[in-house]
């Protein structure tokens, strides 16, 4: 695999300047920034409160976003172009996820500011939110592969944003639920429970857990996206 | 290079046949219909050294056509100037242009960069000059000689032969049994040597006139010759041709290379004749082969002389 920086720049450079002039779609980054706001005035204190608007940016923002820039290369029929050039799947995965990936850091960075978040380990929750960023980022490719156009992709993104974001509010039904054992291993869940440990000042190794649990689930993901897209090149 | 296209039937009948496209020289045109060309083109999407151009191809709306080369020629690593492509594309003065604000023809243009960026072995164009302006359609034609200066073979595939003809290489017609050479000559050329001169020689080629060229058919690979209201056509392939000479001129030029005057207003190539079929005791008709379900008329007086030279 040969990865050339010139291409994925290209790449960046292209979406880059697509989305920033596509304003149905570039508004929605808005949307979170909101919640943020609502969230932090209404003065909600606990980790569950503050990560709610986050879990939405990260379903909302990564997962949609990704979703339509590649639904919309199949709607219009340039994905063929790309994947017919010398770019690899890295190249062109890598260059389209990366300008989501550098937007959901600066809005999840405006959101936590928002929401009155302070992180006390702040580079543990920034690895952890950096982790999640690729799992959605991977989800949004696969809903993305999977449709055929902007209009299907917005709607494929509603079981993630469903399942994902509002999984972890399940927990509310106590431990005994059927569903709280399975709200538990999502990686949204992991993420509040690693913030809850994290702001108390745990040590690393108690982190470890929550962390394995959603690597492997970003692996897992990022795993799916690149077979389907591969696959996608070759049944042109 | 070869390219090895396999035979697809369907119900007994050949759709596409097993061909062999060498693009031994740099331009190669297919003339062929609709169907075949999906067929054919369905094949060589499969094929990894091959880059298809057809008319699905998609841009980035929103980018403008300055951004547009810039990025084709980024993805692609080649070092040409943004300014002197968008030239020879014609498009330098809509640089600052988006792309959804083209019409749909220089749209048309700016899709072939992906092709001109390709370094793939062989770049297969299908129907490129269909609704384009002349203008345009120079430009295209002058970019696909820049594509085979760059060591690439191009296959242009139409059913419109007119676009072919413009174009220069050879001009290959692709039917149910394969690839036929079509002699193709410049009207003007023609004129200058004057036509009655040819006819002195003898020449055993059939000329037909199609969009103000002179095509040129082996007597064999004719069907049959029909004539409509004083107008001569001569069929080929399920094509028809217009042709200037008269049906008793024709009949006694093709007389010797098996055709037959088997109506009025008909000459039929024995060669290819299937089936003689009896409509009643008065109306008889010929089924051609091949083409499954061509028929053309026999009258009853012409029936015993056929009779005779078939030696029934």
């Amino acid at each position: 695999m040969n990865i050339s920086v010139k291409r994925i720049q290209a790449i960046f450079m292209k979406d880059y300047k697509e989305f920033s002039r596509n304003y149905v779609i570039s508004s929605v980054v808005l949307m979170p920034l909101v919640l943020a706001l609502f969230y932090g005035r209404v003065g909600s204190n606990s980790i569950d409160m503050y990560f709610l608007p986050l879990n939405i940016t990260l379903s909302m923002v990564t997962t949609y976003v990704q979703a339509c820039l590649i639904a919309e290369e199949k709607e219009r029929n340039t994905l063929r172009g790309l994947m017919m050039s010398p770019a690899s799947t890295f190249d062109i995965l890598f260059g389209k996820s990366l300008l989501v990936f550098l937007m959901t850091g600066i809005i999840l960075a405006v959101s936590c500011y928002l929401v009155g978040f302070a992180p006390k380990q702040i580079i543990v929750i920034a690895l952890a939110l950096a982790l999640s960023t690729a799992f959605y980022l991977a989800l949004g490719t696969i809903c993305g592969l999977f449709t055929k156009s902007i209009m299907e992709a917005s709607l494929a993104v509603l079981p993630v944003m469903i399942i994902f974001t509002f999984g972890p509010l399940a927990l509310a039904l106590g431990e005994d639920h059927l569903l709280y054992k399975i709200v538990e291993v999502l990686p949204s869940t992991q993420l509040i429970r690693l913030a809850e440990l994290s702001q108390a000042n745990a040590a690393f190794t108690e982190l470890i857990g929550a962390f394995s649990i959603i690597t492997a689930w970003t692996a897992g993901a990022i795993a799916i996206s690149v077979v389907l897209f591969n696959k996608r090149t070759k049944d042109l | 290079m070869k390219l090895t296209i396999e035979v697809i039937e369907e119900f007994g009948e050949v759709l596409l046949p097993a061909v062999e496209l060498f693009a031994e020289k740099p331009l190669v045109n297919i003339y062929t219909d609709v169907t075949k060309m999906n067929l054919l083109k369905q094949q060589l999407l499969k094929m990894p050294k091959v880059y298809v151009h057809a008319h699905e191809e998609g841009h980035y709306e929103r980018l403008t056509v300055e951004e547009t080369f810039q990025f084709y020629l980024k993805l692609h690593n080649m070092d040409d100037s943004v300014e002197t492509l968008m030239k020879a594309f014609g498009l330098e003065q809509f640089k600052k242009i988006r792309v959804n604000e083209l019409t749909s023809g220089e749209r048309q243009v700016l899709s072939f960069l992906k092709a001109y960026v390709q370094r793939k072995e062989a770049i297969i164009l299908i129907e490129p000059f269909q609704n384009l302006q002349q203008v345009e359609r120079k430009v295209l034609m002058h970019l696909i000689i820049q594509i085979q200066l760059a060591g690439k073979k191009v296959v242009l595939l139409s059913n419109n032969l007119e676009h072919l003809i413009n174009s220069e290489g050879e001009i290959l017609r692709l039917d149910e049994e394969g690839l036929h050479k079509m002699d193709v000559k410049e009207e003007q050329q023609e004129q200058g040597q004057g036509s009655i001169e040819t006819i002195q020689l003898k020449i055993e080629k059939i000329p037909t006139k199609k969009n103000e060229k002179i095509i040129l058919f082996n007597p064999p690979e004719i069907d049959y010759i029909e004539s409509v209201e004083g107008e001569v056509f001569v069929y080929v392939a399920g094509e028809a041709y217009p042709c200037t000479l008269t049906l008793s001129e024709l009949e006694k030029r093709l007389h010797h290379f098996g055709f037959f005057r088997c109506h009025r207003s008909y000459i039929v190539n024995l060669q290819k004749v299937r089936e003689i079929i009896s409509w009643t005791r008065n109306s008889y008709s010929l089924s051609l082969q091949g083409t499954g379900k061509l028929e053309v008329p026999l009258s009853r007086t012409k029936l015993s002389e056929l009779k005779e030279i078939v030696g029934i």
